[in-house]
């Protein structure tokens, strides 16, 4: 039997070509990361108070801040609609919805591998908005162009964590989705608070008191920080790679604890029928 | 090759019916419904095995046990000698299986993407996936579409699609649930000649089926079972079937100069329940004769007989109850 990587590999294939087959879709899926930032750049400009064709220090030092929050938080998955469900919820809910699921579901791999396998597309699309907007950034902000070797190692394991992370997130993200047949609600109650206690687009040290707390133990916060730190300079947190360190064993729980409760929907959810309705 | 045993299903449904703000803020009521009651039944290897129901019967639920979609209340069931519970991958390698057709493909992906997409997850791969890939169109008949999306295959070449991903590992057992439907009448006839002929006489593949087709289900079944309210409850060859419930075979025939001959000649003749005749308005007479149930109206005895008696024989015609009498007759409540 081959791999389970190489099964999740073919259907992480499979969901590129059924996206490119909703062509409008996917291009917006593919391009909503750059028009994304744009409002967020122009609020800090506005806030910052120069005008566009006299950009301050201070204001440039800002929109650095902001541009490289949004891009490390791409990593974990923001910048397109498909957002509303993160990534593998919203490829299990197009499959529920068209009876696929459970065709895949009676091929002899787990149904682990499946669900994984729609999550690796994801990713890669998330891969894909960090590098293009840090490719942007080369142009936008020249100092970002000279950076040490050691600084992109941090930078790209941080990335990758926080891709990892939002993965592990994904399953169970899918287990919620498959128990209450929306994603909305995981928009709301996980992935905006995510975003807002991740200190992305500002210092977590301006939050209120409680909520800086909750923020501190939001993994996503220090994979920000540490990619941040490693084109800026500037980090806020802990050490870079103590950082980078905290995201991947964040990465790591997530996903245990999405395989356990993905296991257990897909179960119950066998024993009530839920999961073969169609 | 697939044994089920005391199988029992309940599913628990909410009721549609309740007020808005019940079922917003109450418990909203439910009611249990029992899809299979105990349903027992073997299929032997090689076995071709039908079950016949009426909607809502248990077919399908018994099916989706059977290939893993389902966990069952109680009961076991095995596949090859693996238990569908405990071993679900090593049941679901062996499986070839389409329950609602053409919801289970890809419909924006083309029938060849759709294809080579169930074989990997079957671990049919590189060249000999590619051959089969071509093998599959030509048998399910669509090798000049296997390019096109999906989206654009009517339903019965979806259908069809779907039959061609459940074959494409080769499967040793076969689960189709209702695989004719929407097939026009020469696909299904292929279909039918391809399961007889290939999958059947050369690869012993052993098939579970349903269809609500009588005739499909008379023409290719070693047994069937009869599914009522998640039971079996009757079981065998299908003229054993046919033989379950009381309905004989009738012939009859329409004669000239036949008014005066004495009937009990006929009713003399080994096998013949009963005879019975009316004189029609042309002149000819309409004779009714039926069998013993369970026998045969020993046809050219009687044909001997009244042309020896001078009359000229007309139109004659045999009937005997078909498999759908005796469907009706098990699954009346
Ligand atoms: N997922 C489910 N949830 C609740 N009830 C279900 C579910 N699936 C089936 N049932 C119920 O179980 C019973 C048996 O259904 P099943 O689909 O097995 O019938 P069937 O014999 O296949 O009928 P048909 O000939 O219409 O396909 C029905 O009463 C049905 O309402
Ligand atoms: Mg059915």
């Amino acid at each position: 039997m081959s791999s389970n990587l190489a099964i999740a590999m073919h259907v992480a294939k499979k969901e590129l070509r059924v996206q490119i087959g909703y062509r409008n879709k996917f291009i917006a899926d593919v391009l909503s990361h750059v028009i994304g930032i744009v409002p967020i750049l122009l609020i800090t400009l506005a806030l910052s108070g120069s005008s566009l064709n006299d950009i301050d220090g201070i204001t440039r030092a800002n929109a650095l801040f902001v541009f490289l929050g949004y891009a490390a938080f791409m990593a974990f998955g923001f910048g397109t609609p498909i957002m509303i469900y993160t990534g593998m919820a919203w490829g299990i809910s197009e499959e529920l919805q068209t009876g696929t699921i459970e065709r895949n579901f009676l091929a002899p791999v787990s149904r682990h591998t499946i669900v994984a396998g729609i999550g690796i597309y994801y990713a890669c699309l998330y891969a894909f908005h960090v590098t293009t907007l840090m490719i942007l950034a080369f142009f936008l902000f020249p100092s970002t162009a000279e950076i040490p070797v050691g600084n992109l190692a941090v930078a790209g394991t941080a990335a990758l964590g926080l891709i990892a992370l939002s993965a592990g997130l994904g399953l169970s993200s899918a287990a919620m989705f498959l128990m209450i047949r929306d994603g909305s609600l995981f928009l709301l109650f996980v992935h905006r608070p995510f975003m807002i206690l991740s200190g992305a687009i500002f210092l977590i040290e301006l939050l209120p008191g409680p909520l800086k707390l909750i923020a501190l133990v939001n993994p996503v916060a220090y994979g920000v920080d540490a990619f941040r730190w490693a084109f800026s300079g500037h980090g806020t947190l802990e050490d870079p790679w103590l950082e980078v360190g905290i995201v991947w064993a964040g990465a790591l729980v997530a996903a245990i604890v999405g395989v356990i409760v993905l296991g257990r929907v897909i179960r119950r959810q066998s024993r009530t029928g839920e999961l073969s309705r169609i | 090759m697939i044994e089920v045993k005391n199988l029992r299903k309940e599913f628990k449904q909410n009721r549609a019916d309740a007020g808005l703000l019940r079922m917003l803020f109450g418990r909203v009521p439910s009611e249990t419904v029992t899809a299979l009651e105990d349903v027992t039944f073997n299929v032997e290897e090689g076995e071709f095995y039908s079950l016949l129901g009426r909607n809502g019967a248990g077919k399908t639920t018994t099916i989706k046990v059977i290939c893993t979609l389902l966990l069952a209340d109680s009961g076991t069931v095995t596949v090859g000698g693996h238990d569908v519970e405990r071993e679900s991958s090593s049941v679901r390698a062996m499986l070839g299986v389409s329950i609602r057709g053409e919801r289970s493909v890809y419909w924006r992906l083309s029938g060849r993407q759709n294809l080579a997409y169930f074989g990997r997850l079957y671990d049919v791969k590189g060249a000999a996936l590619r051959n089969r890939i071509e093998e599959i169109g030509e048998i399910v008949g669509l090798s000049e579409r296997l390019d096109d999306y999906v989206e654009r295959y009517s339903m019965g070449m979806k259908q069809r699609l779907a039959i061609g991903c459940a074959l494409i590992h080769r499967p040793r057992v076969l689960l189709l649930d209702e695989p004719t439907i929407g097939l026009d009448a020469a696909s299904a006839r292929d279909f039918r000649d391809f399961i007889s002929h290939e999958l059947r006489a050369r690869e012993n593949v052993t098939i579970l089926y349903t269809t609500h087709y009588m005739h499909e289900a008379e023409e290719m079944s070693d047994r069937i079972g009869i599914v009522n309210h998640g039971r079996i409850v009757a079981e065998g060859t299908p003229s054993k079937i046919i033989g379950m419930v009381p309905g004989n075979s009738v012939v009859t025939i329409d004669a000239k100069n036949a008014v005066n001959i004495d009937l009990s000649t006929l009713s003399a003749l080994d096998s013949i329940e009963r005879v019975h005749a009316e004189s029609l308005d042309s002149g000819s007479s309409k004779i009714r004769i039926e069998a013993v149930v369970g026998t045969e109206v020993p046809v050219a005895d009687v044909v001997h007989r009244l042309t020896s008696l001078g009359a000229e024989i007309g139109n004659l015609s045999v009937s005997r109850p078909t498999l759908e009498d005796a469907f009706l007759r098990l699954t009346a409540d």
